[in-house]
């Protein structure tokens, strides 16, 4: 599995890089009888090879299945191949042997031209899939292998036939580029793309080809000497390697360093330690002991630190991937996608997120283990993380169920969140209503009513009810036993400073519970009733009763005075105001007046239940 | 006797209003009045008060505070605190804090100045939602070490019968005992929640390491 890594791709381009670096001087040193100079020239040629296969190894690394980076590998092992078949040749002109000269330059000559068609290659399906790109390619493909067959067979024996073969591919390449430029024209991000990576191409290219393969193709000597000439190359990979993060070549960023870097010290610490095991002094015994103590107590520490922080698996326990669910859910509503993709990049540590269309609504790993899909969440569109622990590992079944599981997780939690915020929302509705339904409206009555006392009295309701609002807010639904407390404890009051004796039970006689608004409803009404007492029907006594029915709740509210006039019944004493009351708890109420004011209140027990 | 009283309110047309009721139970005292808290601490620190009626929301400030700095410099004054809109859980605050009790401002003037003369005489009264809070505080606490703030079994069972809505004569008149047997129950109530107050803010002190020895 470990095998679809950047990490071991890069790995393996590391090891054909070694190798073909080791051939070279393993041929050297066949060839050569006594010891071996190496002049800066030899060195700059492996350079500029390595370079070359490094670059687009590594862009190859993170884009495998891509088109564009598999021709640009092609380019990078050809310029390994033409320079360092070369190479050789600056130790000392009669190094080799005469067969093998001529065979190393075949080498490079084949090298060569396979550059020039993988660069064809390359600018005929980037940045832009050109149309028929396959049928040209196979055409210039088999043409300049065609050509090249014959030049090495010996048939087209003309100087400087190679450098004709090359002067013409990059003809060619200008010319694809050309339709490439005109192709981009409404597209301004392939244009940068195509300026900032042609321009390259053809800078460090062309420079070669002016300075050394035209002028040797029509029988002229090369401008510059063809081994340093050989440098221009590196102008495409820098180029290349530059571009990656301002034009997002090959759709890479700044992660495809952060790749680059991780790998780099993996190869440091290796190197470091084959160094170390090189020059431990074996045979002397001091030494030896004093090299290893500074090996125990110095390198393998911070070797081992740094592997650790290099290969850290993130534990993913319940418990952290609960704390990231948090920190994204109670993000405030703007930072939350962002959130989310700080716990999914901490979490997985993957080298690229990418926004993606939603696809579903599970979590699914793609691209065997490469890619893996998040659903949208957390206010954040689809996306697809990209090589887990920075490329060093595929996402598999674990990592999938952890997704899952937080994924899961994240939905609970956006679910109660989204809960909580309509309940914030309705809450805040109840109260307005409330006061709007009760204050707004007693405040009016008192406006219009004319009688002073009355108006005060609306005016200590409305407040008390504002109180009432205020203390209950956040509860749901009250104890009718809570509310008739609170009620007798005010009436009791009032009926002692007007003499009356209070008949009101103790004990609340019910369990039941009633809504805010219900409650408000049998509040006024008994309150109403209490007051008619006291201001108008010169009572001694006055009598509450409660009983608690299967079906209702019945009250019954009485005093021994005067009564009311059946004649004003609909206009005074606030008695339609006690029926709209009822009508509201979905209840009966009956006035009578035999021996006093006798006044029944039914309600439904359905009204007092919906609290629950 | 009620010579001097400190009545702290913003709103004019009520401190004038209850300016009069002052007057009305306590003919010849002298009334200072202040309009805010930071008014309220000045006159508390210029001068003794017997009674003070503080409102608790005032513009700068809480009254809890005018309050607290008057207990501090009088023990003995009596503080009522006056309120319209306050939530219970403040009046309770309030009650800890050492007030005697409280009066709300809609009630009608007669029914006031009742309450008032009650109060000041040293009959609290105390209405059946607070004591339903203060009951639910004392069963949330639990015992305490130190001085033991627990409520005994009478003033629970005067704190239940409150808690249902009567008055302190039917709670008297329902546990066959005296008017008065009942008024002194409520005032060891308020004080104990003083001190399970105090003691629970010195525990919480304690346990976040904020004092070596709370008193």
């Amino acid at each position: 599995m470990m095998m679809q890594t950047p990490f071991f791709r890069q790995v393996l381009i590391l090891l054909f890089a070694i190798l073909a670096t080791g051939s070279v001087f393993a041929l050297a040193y066949r060839a050569a009888e006594g010891e071996l100079s190496f002049p800066p020239l030899f060195w700059w040629q492996l350079f500029t090879g390595n370079g070359a296969i490094a670059i687009s190894g590594w862009v190859w690394s993170l884009r495998p299945g891509d088109l564009a980076p598999r021709f640009f590998l092609i380019s990078g092992v050809s310029t390994l191949v033409f320079t360092l078949a070369v190479a050789g040749f600056s130790i000392g002109g009669t190094l080799y042997s005469a067969p093998l000269r001529a065979g190393l330059l075949m080498i490079n000559q084949a090298g060569a031209i396979l550059f020039g068609i993988a660069m064809i290659g390359l600018f005929l399906v980037y940045p832009a899939r050109l149309p028929h790109w396959k049928r040209w390619l196979a055409a210039a493909a088999s043409i300049f292998s065609i050509w090249a067959i014959l030049a090495f067979t010996g048939v087209l024996t003309h100087p400087g036939v190679i450098h004709r073969i090359t002067l013409t591919e990059m003809i060619l390449i200008m010319l694809v580029l050309v339709f490439q430029y005109f192709h981009s024209r409404h597209d301004p991000r392939a244009r940068a793309i195509l300026i900032w990576l042609g321009g390259a191409v053809a800078i460090g290219a062309g420079l070669f080809i002016v300075t050394v393969a035209a002028p040797n193709a029509f029988g002229y000597a090369a401008l510059v000497d063809v081994r340093k000439a050989f440098g221009f190359f590196l102008i495409i990979y820098l180029g290349c390697a530059a571009g990656l993060l301002r034009y997002r070549l090959f759709d890479l960023g700044d992660w495809a360093f952060r790749a680059l870097f991780y790998a780099l010290l993996i190869v440091l610490i290796i190197a470091l330690d084959t160094f170390i095991i090189l020059v431990l002094p074996l045979d002397q015994g001091p030494a030896l002991a004093l090299s290893l103590l500074i090996v125990t107590l110095v390198y393998f520490p911070i070797r081992d630190t740094l592997l650790q922080r290099l290969f850290k698996r993130t534990n993913l326990s319940d418990q952290r991937l609960l704390q990231e669910v948090i920190n994204t859910a109670f993000a405030p509503k703007d930072l939350r996608a962002g959130q989310w993709r700080q716990s999914l990049q901490s979490l997985f540590r993957p080298l690229e997120i990418r926004l993606v269309e939603p696809r579903s609504d599970l979590v699914a790993i793609g691209e065997e283990g490469l890619t893996l899909y998040l659903p949208e969440l957390a206010d954040s569109p689809a996306l697809e993380l990209r090589y887990l622990w920075n490329g060093q590992g595929l996402f598999g079944p674990s990592q999938a169920r952890t997704a899952q599981h937080l994924v899961e997780l994240m939905r609970r939690a956006e679910e109660s969140r989204a809960a909580h915020e309509r309940g914030v929302s309705e809450e805040r509705i109840r109260i307005a209503r409330d006061i709007h339904d009760n204050i707004g409206a007693q405040l009016m009555a008192a406006l219009h009513s004319h009688e002073a006392g009355r108006k005060d009295v609306m005016i200590r309701e409305s407040l008390s009810d504002l109180r009432n609002i205020i203390n209950n807010a956040p509860a749901n639904a009250e104890l009718i036993s809570d509310m008739l407390a609170d009620l007798r404890g005010e009436t009791a009051e009032r009926m002692a400073a007007s003499g009356i004796k209070l008949d009101w039970p103790a004990h609340p006689g019910t369990s039941a519970i009633l809504m805010p608004e219900h409650s408000q409803a049998l509040r006024s009404l008994i309150r109403e009733a209490a007051s008619n007492t006291i201001r108008h029907a010169r009572a001694s006594r006055f009598s509450f009763a409660l009983t608690d029915e299967d079906a209702q709740i019945v009250i019954v509210l009485a005093d021994d005075g005067t009564g009311f006039d059946a004649a004003q019944f609909n206009t005074g004493h606030g008695l339609p105001n006690m029926k709209s009351r009822a009508r509201l708890l979905g209840g009966e109420i009956r006035f009578s007046t035999e021996g006093g004011t006798r006044i029944v209140v039914s309600i439904p027990k359905a009204v007092s239940r919906t609290g629950d | 006797m009620i010579k001097t009283t400190l009545i702290v309110e913003d709103v004019g047309e009520t401190r004038k209003w209850l300016e009069g009721i002052v007057l009305a139970a306590y003919p010849g005292c002298m009334v200072i009045l202040a309009t805010n808290m930071r008014d309220g601490l000045a006159r508390v620190a210029a001068q003794d008060f017997d009674l003070a009626l503080i409102d608790l929301h005032l513009p700068d400030g809480s009254g809890l505070e005018v309050l607290r700095s008057l207990k501090l410099l009088q023990r003995d004054a009596i503080a009522i605190v006056t309120t319209v809109m306050s939530e219970d859980s403040h009046i309770v605050s309030a009650l800890s804090a050492g007030a005697s009790g409280y009066l709300l401002k809609e009630t009608d003037a007669a029914l006031l100045q009742r309450q008032l003369t009650q109060l000041a005489e040293g009959i609290p009264a105390i209405s059946p939602a607070i004591a339903r809070r203060i009951m639910e505080h004392f069963r949330r606490t639990g015992p305490l070490h130190g001085e033991d703030p627990a409520l005994t079994p009478r003033e629970a069972e005067v704190l239940g019968l409150t808690g249902r809505g009567l008055r302190n004569s039917e709670v008297a008149e329902a546990l066959a005992m005296a008017e008065s047997t009942v008024a002194s129950h409520i005032k060891s109530i308020y004080r104990k929640l003083g001190i399970s107050s105090r003691a629970e803010a010195a525990w919480q002190a304690n346990r976040l390491g904020l004092s070596k020895r709370a008193d």
